[in-house]
């Protein structure tokens, strides 16, 4: 890659530069922590014993399929807690072309406590979970299972410091 | 993840008055997120911490990114180089300054009146380290900002985006922009409330090539 500019440019600019703040990036306090949980149950995943191809989604259906778990609940269970219909909670945690409708997102946002637009941060970004490159394969050892479920602890206490 | 060098710059030393030699870096490795996760957030977040003790709950300014988990963000960016980018900046042995942008993807389509709907290089995080803040007691360096920012067209020339870019702005941030030589998109404008700028393509040369006084002459 080839730099446009010169160093004689670049430093007659910052001469004259104004001392003022440049940084850039949406608030993402709450997202910060979203992201965490995501991690964590992402982890869980990773130690399942389940040989699963990757699959994309987003990171709001990580994120439902977190709440789920944490909340120990079925599809079915979540959807009639935000009201919505079940095949949308399935949709959103499955399929990444599915585009959530607006009352999920203000539900769940409510459900969780937070800002809409931290919601809809989640929405936007994918992540890939599952994967042969994370399938252990072969039956359920007491060591993979003592692993998944440290990473379940952390997830929900991650998702318990979110929500305090 | 590696690193590439694109050559070395400038940045003022504000504490010697003198420039220093940086190195612009295409790419990252395991020191850079060191610095990061080290150096960084420990100062960010005291410096929040501060804040908070001073009974400042508004945290928009200085240190807003200390939760923008930027070591994370950097590793995320650097699996899919095809989509996003990170560059960095590095003087004394230090991580100065980042920045992560997505390029062409159709999340992030030119709202200028130039060229509605083209692709482009979008700026999603830049930031440069707490001790270089300009709200920092005594900060180092200077010129991070433009550094990155033109580094940002020069990917967008290469990449065939004809030099556009864009940005959402945070509040304080506003006036550096349009000193850069970004044009505002009112349309641009977020939920969020983040201000929109882009770098059209008649003007992406000009703004990385032309001096001060020109710059003024135009905005």
């Amino acid at each position: 890659m080839k730099l446009h500019f010169t160093d004689e440019w670049l430093r007659s600019r910052i001469d004259n530069e104004p001392e003022v703040l440049f940084e850039i990036g949406p608030e993402l306090e709450d997202a910060g922590l979203f992201l965490e949980v995501i991690r964590a149950h992402e982890a869980a995943a990773a130690t399942s014993d389940r040989k699963a191809p990757s699959r994309e989604r987003t990171f709001l259906g990580a994120f439902l399929a977190g709440l789920r778990q944490r909340d120990r609940c079925s599809a079915k269970q979540m959807a009639a807690r935000l009201g919505v219909e079940e095949s949308v909670v399935k949709q959103t945690e499955t399929n990444s072309l599915f585009v959530p409708p607006q009352r999920l997102i203000e539900r769940l946002a409510s459900y969780v406590n937070t800002p809409v637009f931290a919601v809809q941060q989640l929405a936007a970004r994918k992540v890939r979970t599952g994967g042969y490159e994370n399938a252990t394969g072969g039956g359920q050892n007491s060591a993979s299972k003592k692993k998944r479920r440290k990473s379940s602890e952390e997830f929900d206490q991650l998702l318990n410091k979110k929500m305090s | 993840m590696s690193k590439e060098s694109l050559g070395t710059v400038s940045l003022r030393n504000r504490r010697a008055g003198k420039y220093e030699h940086a190195t612009l870096y295409r790419g990252f490795d395991e020191r850079n997120i060191e610095h990061i996760e080290k150096h960084w957030l420990p100062q960010l977040k005291q410096a929040r911490e501060a804040q908070r003790q001073r009974g400042i709950d508004d945290i928009r300014e200085e240190v807003r990114d200390s939760h923008w988990h930027w070591p994370r963000k950097i590793r995320e960016a650097g699996r899919d180089a095809l989509l996003s980018e990170v560059f960095l900046l590095e003087c004394g042995d230090m991580t100065q300054a980042a920045m992560i942008v997505h390029k062409g993807l159709v999340d992030y389509l030119s709202m200028h009146p130039e060229h509605p709907g083209r692709l482009l290089v979008y700026v999603d995080l830049l930031a440069t380290a707490p001790w270089n803040r300009v709200s920092w007691d005594n900060p180092i360096y200077k010129g991070c900002g433009f550094t990155m920012l033109s580094t940002a067209i020069s990917l967008s020339l290469d990449e065939g985006y004809n030099g556009r870019i864009a940005l959402r702005s945070l509040p304080g941030a506003v006036s550096f922009y349009k000193e850069f030589g970004m044009t505002e998109i009112k349309e641009g404008i977020g939920d969020d409330g983040l201000r929109y700028f882009e770098v059209p393509a008649s003007q992406a040369r000009s703004v990385i090539s032309r001096s001060p006084a020109e710059q003024g002459a135009t905005t």
